[in-house]
């Protein structure tokens, strides 16, 4: 039980780099940069992973997978998504009146707003699901060898979103609510 | 500026979780109340981070 559930939260980190390098993909093929909300999405989904994190690398450091560790694993991926229910929900409503084309191209019919809220929704349920699973942890050592390279491919995804929010914000404290061209570049 | 300060709080949260120390949940708790408090902003004040 202890290798599914660390091979569950191994999963949900995967499934957030991904929807984070699909954003990313939007925005550099594209050329669609994101607006502040959409910012602020990328961070939310960013820390609802540190939350499946916190259960892989405890595992790693002791050895051992403990209830109290998944507990505060979910507890910071739940509050995270709900931070991200918020930045999503909001952007949702502010082009939910007639007439609205929203913010960027539709994926597959829906705003990306849109589906992050869908994913965090998911993440939501993801998170009380893992809790309730918790019950079926025990002490014994467990061995997980992807969490260094998930790590890394999450660490390596926020620097590079931390990279691309320098050069579209330059020396500027926030973004233009319509980012059309990279500031730091002139 | 301040989502890059976003992000990095997000790396020092994934360092300290990686090494074991303390302040990761502290850093994690300051992050998304920072986050929070930006977000409300937005819905109560003249700032725009939305379009």
């Amino acid at each position: 039980m202890n290798r599914l559930y660390l091979a569950a939260a191994t999963l949900n980190v995967w499934v957030l780099v991904l929807v984070l390098v699909a954003a990313f993909t939007v925005q550099l093929v594209l050329w669609e940069l994101p607006c502040p909300l959409c910012v602020m999405q990328r961070v939310a989904l960013m820390l609802v992973a540190l939350g499946p994190l916190h259960i892989l690398l405890r595992a790693q450091g002791r050895g051992v997978l403990a209830s109290r560790d998944a507990a505060v694993g979910n507890g910071i991926a739940i509050l995270a998504a709900l931070l991200g229910v918020i930045a999503s929900g909001r952007q949702m409503l502010l082009h939910i009146l007639p007439g609205d084309a929203g913010f960027g191209a539709p994926v597959l019919g829906l705003h990306l707003y849109t589906w992050c809220l869908i994913a965090f929704g998911c993440q939501i349920a993801a998170g009380a699901v893992m809790l309730l699973a918790a019950a079926w942890i025990d002490d014994k050592p467990v061995a997980w060898r992807p969490t260094r390279v998930t790590a890394l491919a999450f660490a390596a995804i926020v620097a590079g979103n931390l990279l691309s929010v320098i050069a579209e914000a330059g020396l500027n404290w926030d973004l233009p609510s319509d980012p059309v061209r990279y500031l730091l570049f002139g | 500026v301040v989502y890059a300060i976003f992000m990095l709080l997000v790396l020092l949260t994934l360092a300290a979780a990686w090494r074991g120390y303390a302040l990761e949940l502290p850093l994690f708790l300051i992050t998304a109340a920072w986050v929070l408090v930006h977000l409300v902003l937005d819905m109560t004040t003249p700032l725009s981070l939305s379009f």
